[in-house]
């Protein structure tokens, strides 16, 4: 049988989750990084970067103004993951990047990005373990 | 004697847009495989031109 939490250990958990990558001075911010990790597009998020877990131990980002980068590093090579970091650059949370979804953390419209493209995301949540 | 528990994983869940320099939009030419939330960050004229332009072959 899989372990289940109840609604305030759900709501602590995330609630902890956003303690972390908003713990320093300053935005955090998502890197979009290839299989290399090398850097490619860095969006800044909103500080604070999302308001409080709700009472069921969802997290929902703050995208106003838009979680962003209008100015791309860019790199011939796809995005296949994603770090978020503190606004210390400290790296707090990792997962993937690709057009599918469900499978994917992340979905994009595309995954080559070139210097100079914008990249945008929305609906960017974190849902507590059920 | 060891107790394995069964946990279950946090989860994270976004969509992006990416345009090239010039502003426009790289997405699949197949519009059936955009999906909704990244369909809605597309202007209406955006829309209609991958809906005229769509490959679904």
């Amino acid at each position: 049988m899989a372990v289940t939490h109840h609604n305030d250990v759900k709501k602590a958990i995330a609630d902890a989750v956003l303690g972390e990558i908003d713990e320093d001075t300053g935005a955090a911010d998502l890197v979009l990084q290839t299989a290399g990790t090398v850097a490619v597009a860095t969006l800044v998020f909103n500080d604070p970067a999302a308001p409080a877990a709700s009472t069921t131990g969802v997290l929902t980002f703050d995208n106003t103004p838009t979680i962003e980068d209008t100015n791309a590093t860019g790199n011939a090579s796809p995005v296949t993951k994603f770090v978020i970091r503190s606004g210390t650059n400290v790296e707090k949370v990792y997962g993937s990047v690709g057009t599918a979804t469900p499978t994917d953390d992340i979905a994009l419209s595309s995954t080559t990005i070139g210097a100079g493209d914008t990249v945008q995301v929305t609906s960017l949540t974190y849902t507590a373990p059920p | 004697m060891s107790i394995k528990i069964g946990a279950q994983k946090g989860k994270w869940r976004a969509f992006g847009l990416v345009r090239d320099k010039n502003g426009k939009p790289k997405v699949n030419k197949d519009i059936s495989k955009i999906p909704k939330p990244i369909w809605d960050m597309l202007t209406p004229e955006e829309q209609e031109e991958l809906r005229n332009g769509s490959d679904t072959s």
